[in-house]
């Protein structure tokens, strides 16, 4: 049994399909990946997974009980999504952003207790980023602070950190990090990473499991390495690819034209 | 809250760490209002001394000058400090709320509610006088209960509310202007009311604002760290367990009443709700933890000092509050905004 299922979620946004009755079954501790062409539908079912869409019908579940019998803060508390570009004001220090992240545990009066600042510390380490706690988030490079909002997002000490695009607009070097800290996540702290990407090499390498959208369903969902084919991405994205055997022994694709 | 030692602190400002400015921004803004509320008391048509005043206050006799401090000046510098705090307060809520730097208590239709009201009770029923407080009142609230509703689409959001606040605005206001054309005759009172004045203010308005604003300052109070977390966008809002939609309808009508209440007893003072928050940000950020106690300190001293200038530039002639404060204030603003940018 995986940590978060859908059951049939239908999402209609002005009476346009975006999703209809996906049925998905996320692992516990792993790394899953959706992919899938521009307008499909990812983000929505992103949004969907972590509560912020309330249009939906059918169900999100989050270990077997529905998230809308969750209060806000207690669904915060196991569940942390990072939206794709978020905005930050202009002088707000890392520092204090990380600790927002404690916001769902606070109540009117309280201020950083000992168990707060552990956890936004810990949520530094992990993404290393304590070096330049004091400094301006707006101030920093676009992989400090791509690293800065997952720490923020973990110092709710998610259970299920849901990540919409985390690479996107970083050089490579910035997304091998952001990779690296996910993967990190997942085999020390048994974080369940749920995130949309665009980079199917990305997916190849980092997810343990790959759920693929196709005109508002599900079109195949399972370990990457296994349903990623020539057939599957002319069917997908209407591309066809080389692929190769990197040093790892996992597949990686270099996408070689569109099929009409 | 944050650790001195380590890193490379790129935010000092002159050498202290932020924190540690922004309490001292919020030490010298208190001095200020202090000051301000001292000279608002001492000077007028007769100076007192502050020894007297201090005197008057606790209650020993200083002859006629007890009169003038009890009766005509503290109420009256009571009323502009509240009334200061209360539109800067309000300002400062509904730019965190509607995410917009141009919100002001205008916007929520308070102005024009209150004006449409308070100027047919001044223009149509001039005897009765005495209503133009509740009725502005209830005339500020109705707008701005009536652009909520106007706005509302399975939720609030704020560029609805703002375009409606606008629809809404310029229809009452034609309501304004009508009535000052077919009764151009007696608009003369009724103008100075809409530019904002304290003139002959006194006990009975501190005691219709004073309730609003301590209510009012404790629920901002209260609603800072929730706005804070407002000013990362809706998703990540919600995402942090944050009841986005409630606390925009709260911090909305907490901004309505604190208006509400004090556009009811001066009239429609334009400059407070919009500038001083954005001069209080300037200097202090935008922790709203630090900026909304900024913000009403730095409103009641511009207020205060605004209306004592008001009453001794030009004595014996009063000039309305709203027209010095925009005077001074406006160049003093762009002055800070020059600065920044």
């Amino acid at each position: 049994m995986g940590i978060m299922q859908t059951r049939d979620l239908t999402i209609k946004i002005q009476n346009k399909d975006i999703l209809t009755k996906i049925n998905l079954s996320f692992l516990t501790g792993k790394t899953t990946a959706i992919i899938g062409p521009n307008g499909s539908g990812k983000s929505t079912l992103l949004k969907a997974l972590s509560g912020l869409n309330n249009n939906i019908t059918g169900q999100v579940l989050f270990e077997n009980k529905d998230i809308k019998d969750f209060s806000k803060k207690n669904l915060a508390r196991n569940l942390a999504i990072l939206p794709q570009d978020p905005s930050v004001p202009a002088d707000l220090t890392v520092g204090e952003l990380v600790q927002y992240g404690r916001f769902p545990y606070q109540r009117w009066f309280s201020r950083n207790d000992k168990e707060d600042q552990q956890c936004v510390k810990w949520a530094m380490q992990q993404t290393q980023i304590e070096e330049f706690k004091n400094r301006f988030v707006t101030t920093l490079s676009g992989g400090e602070r791509q690293r800065t909002w997952i720490a923020m997002a973990l110092a709710q000490k998610p259970k299920v950190l849901l990540l919409d695009e985390p690479t996107t607009y970083l050089d490579i070097a910035h997304q091998l990090e952001v990779m690296q800290i996910i993967d990190r996540l997942t085999q020390k702290y048994n974080i369940t990473i749920i995130m949309v990407l665009h980079d199917m090499n990305q997916a190849l390498q980092y997810a343990n499991d790959l759920v693929v959208i196709k005109n508002q369903s599900v079109f195949a969902q399972g370990s990457p390495q296994k349903i990623v084919s020539a057939n599957l991405l002319e069917k997908v994205f209407g591309v066809t690819a080389d692929f190769f055997i990197n040093r790892d022994g996992n597949k990686v694709l270099v996408p070689i034209s569109l099929v009409k | 809250m944050q650790n001195k030692k380590s890193g490379k602190e790129k935010n000092r400002k002159f050498g202290m760490s932020i924190n540690m400015w922004r309490i001292l921004v919020l030490v010298v803004f208190a001095l200020f209002a202090v000051g301000a509320v001292v000279l608002s008391l001492m000077l007028g048509s007769v100076a007192i001394s502050w020894q007297e005043i201090l005197q008057a206050l606790f209650g020993q006799s200083v002859g006629i000058h007890d009169q003038i401090i009890w009766n005509i000046r503290l109420p009256r510098t009571i009323v502009a400090s509240l009334v200061g705090m209360n539109l800067s307060l309000s300002g400062a809520i509904l730019q965190a709320v509607m995410k917009n730097p141009l919100a002001d208590p205008h916007i929520i239709g308070i102005s024009s509610g209150a004006g449409l009201t308070g100027v047919l009770i001044m223009i149509l029923y001039p005897h009765m006088e005495y209503l133009i407080t509740p009725a502005a009142f209830v005339g500020a609230m109705g707008a701005a209960v009536c652009i909520y509703i106007l706005a509302w689409k399975g939720g609030i959001r704020p560029i609805r509310v703002i375009l409606a606040g606008v629809a809404v605005s310029a229809f009452l206001g034609s309501g304004i202007s009508a009535l000052m054309i077919f009764y151009s005759d007696r608009v003369s009172g009724a103008l100075m009311w809409l530019v904002g004045g304290l003139s002959a203010r006194s006990w009975p308005h501190v005691e219709i604002i004073l309730p609003y604003a301590i209510a009012g300052m404790i629920f901002a109070f209260l609603g800072s760290r929730q706005l804070n977390v407002l000013q990362l966008g809706d998703e990540l809002a919600k995402g942090l367990g944050l009841h986005v939609e409630l606390t925009r309808i709260v911090m909305t009508a907490v901004a309505a009443l604190l208006a509400a209440s004090a556009v009811a007893v001066v009239g429609l003072l334009g400059f407070v709700g919009l500038i001083v928050p954005h001069a209080a940000r300037l200097i202090i950020g935008t922790d709203y933890r630090f900026l909304l106690p900024a913000a009403a300190l730095l409103g009641m001293s511009v207020v205060t000092i605004s209306d004592t200038f008001a009453r001794i530039a030009f004595a014996p002639i009063e000039l309305p509050v709203g027209i010095i404060m925009a005077f001074i204030g406006a160049p003093f603003f762009l002055f800070l905004l020059r600065r920044e940018l």
